[in-house]
């Protein structure tokens, strides 16, 4: 008994100092891109790696200060809830209807809602960048708040969907019953009770944009850079100022991070776009 | 009113998407299948003529698209492969470790949640040779540090690397999920049988959760061809064409205004992908009837 006590302890300990190696390992890296971010230009040069050093916050006061990059930032958070606002007006009428999902052509909507989601950023870059072209949105907000539609409409419709399915039909027909119209039932009875899945799909599509980079590097050119593009731009031009490359990747990611953890309850569900119940 | 009139007035419900949609992705996909019958090469005028399946032809004749297939094919197989492994292995850890994990979780899942442009640089930062920790921390164990982004076959580690770190906790996180629908008798009544520890992670866990990683393979490689950027930070496609996968090909093509082949390229991806994609779409409809 004794034996066999000690032994589960023992695995126990092992497994333990595992997970933490593991983790130690997976964090390294964002925790490096940190250290790195506040070491002075000859520090982040130096090799060996310095492990110890003076912090100093020169490169974030500088890349806040450079116009260009603040201005990412901006064109980043605009293009970003530009493009959520859109969807999420647009979008949850859809997804609301789509929910119901019994019928083929409502599979079938589905079905391609999730194939447009799956399709690689690459294939629409030649036809987006000649129809904006055609219409002068090059370079502008509103043209990549347009293009990101392709992807935050369908990621709204299949993760708003199991919200619209767990309310219970007796409540819409209820609803219905005092008189309301289609429009009221939505608006008035189903909205106000998935608020924490609207909240939590718009802080998700939020992110998507936020990451987007090929049809951002596409389609702008100085006005609408957003901060990925940014980044890729100040890589090639900034060469070995490890410092401040470091800071400006800690400012996109921040963000992204922040707002993750944010609607981190629902994250499986987002991942997925509800693609996978349970 | 009947339930079929109310359902005719839902169809306002979805026109807009409809309209946004279809604008956004019927015009494209035509304008492409057109674009990529044709010669077009933007600064090369009179170059905007019919050629038929020629630009099609020329591609699959030439050694760059098919070098471009093979080095899809490695950064597919290999990140793949690895985030499979650990992500299953992550989860299996964790599941051990219990509820109390549940903060770890979190911990674990981060460079799931870093923009790919951002798992690009912050990759570079750490295997650049002039600077890098890992080449140090190589040497303090005795191996000779590599110069990881000079030779091909460093270059796709690299690549390997950034990517398998960024999305095997997209892995792990399904796994984990499903290795926690399974019912507690289920534990219990193999503890009752006498069954030892590995033999309930090969004759339980493994045979229940492969639905899950079946699924999680097929999402994985849905999504083979996001290292784009990772490439265009780190690698930029080289050296000599070792990591220009096809998507990044595409994207030379149209910098260089061959716009033709760009489309010939993107119609290919788009073919492929959708074949693909229904797939895994019918797989999931299926999976989604059982669980129901």
């Amino acid at each position: 008994m004794t034996a066999g006590w000690s032994r589960t302890r023992l695995s126990t300990f092992v497994r333990g100092a595992v997970l933490i190696v593991c983790l130690l390992v997976i964090l390294f890296p964002i925790a490096w891109l940190f250290l790195m971010s506040l070491k002075t230009h000859r520090d982040a040069l130096s090799y060996p790696p310095t492990f110890l050093f003076v912090p100093t916050f020169q490169h974030y006061r500088e890349l806040l200060n450079e116009t260009q990059f603040f201005r990412s930032l901006v064109n980043s958070t605009l293009i970003g809830v530009g493009a959520v606002l859109i969807s999420l007006v647009v979008g949850t009428p859809a997804a609301y209807v789509l929910s119901k999902g019994k019928l083929r052509t409502e599979q079938a909507a589905l079905r391609t809602l999730l194939l447009l989601r799956m399709m690689p950023r690459i294939v629409f870059i030649v036809p987006f960048f000649i129809m904006l072209r055609q219409v002068g949105l090059i370079d502008s907000h509103i043209g990549l708040i347009l293009t990101y539609q392709t992807f935050t409409i369908p990621f709204f419709i299949w993760t708003l969907r199991p919200f619209f399915e767990a309310i219970p039909a007796s409540l819409e027909e209820a609803a219905h019953i005092d008189g309301a119209t289609n429009f009221e039932a939505l608006r008035f009875v189903l909205l106000p009770l998935i608020r924490p899945g609207l909240v939590t799909t718009s802080i998700l599509a939020f992110i998507l944009c936020w990451n987007e980079f090929l049809w951002a590097l596409i389609l702008s050119r100085r006005h609408a850079v957003t901060a990925p593009v940014a980044i890729v731009n100040f890589m090639a031009f900034e060469g070995t100022e490890w410092g401040k490359i470091a800071a400006g990747g800690v400012l996109v990611l921040l963000p992204a991070l922040i707002f993750s953890l944010i609607a981190r309850r629902f994250l499986t569900a987002g991942i997925m776009g509800g693609a996978v119940k349970g | 009113m009947s339930t079929s009139g109310r359902r005719e007035r839902y169809i306002v419900y979805v026109i807009p998407t409809g309209v946004i949609l279809a604008v956004l992705t019927i015009v494209p996909i035509a304008f492409t299948v057109w674009l990529s019958l044709r010669s077009w090469v933007l600064t090369t005028p009179g170059s905007n003529r019919f050629v038929g399946f020629d630009t099609y032809l020329a591609l699959l004749r030439s050694a760059r698209f098919r070098d471009s297939l093979e080095s899809t094919v490695y950064l597919s197989v290999l990140p793949i492969t690895f985030q499979m492994i650990l992500g299953c292995s992550l989860a299996l850890l964790l599941f051990y470790a219990g509820p109390r994990s549940r903060t770890l979780r979190i911990l674990f899942m981060l460079p799931s949640l870093i923009p790919p442009v951002v798992v690009g640089l912050l990759w570079r930062v750490l295997l650049a040779p002039s600077i890098s920790v890992v080449n140090y921390g190589f040497e303090q164990v005795g191996v000779s540090p590599l110069d990881w982004f000079g030779t091909s076959a460093a270059a796709r580690a690299a690549i390997t690397i950034a990517a398998t770190w960024a999305w095997a906790p997209f892995v792990m996180l399904l796994v984990l999920a499903g290795l926690e629908s399974i019912p507690n008798e289920l534990f219990e009544a193999a503890r009752v049988d006498g069954a030892q520890g590995l033999q309930v992670i090969t004759h339980i866990m493994f045979p229940l959760v492969l639905p899950v990683i079946y699924v999680a393979l097929l999402f994985r490689i849905v999504d083979a061809l996001s290292v784009l950027p990772l490439i265009f930070i780190m690698t930029g496609g080289g050296p000599a064409g070792s990591t220009e996968v096809v998507n990044y090909l595409a994207y030379s093509k149209f910098t260089r205004f061959e716009l033709s082949e760009a489309a010939a390229i993107c119609l290919l991806i788009f073919v492929t992908l959708s074949a693909f994609g229904l797939y895994v779409a019918s797989v999931l409809q299926r999976q989604e009837r059982a669980i129901a």
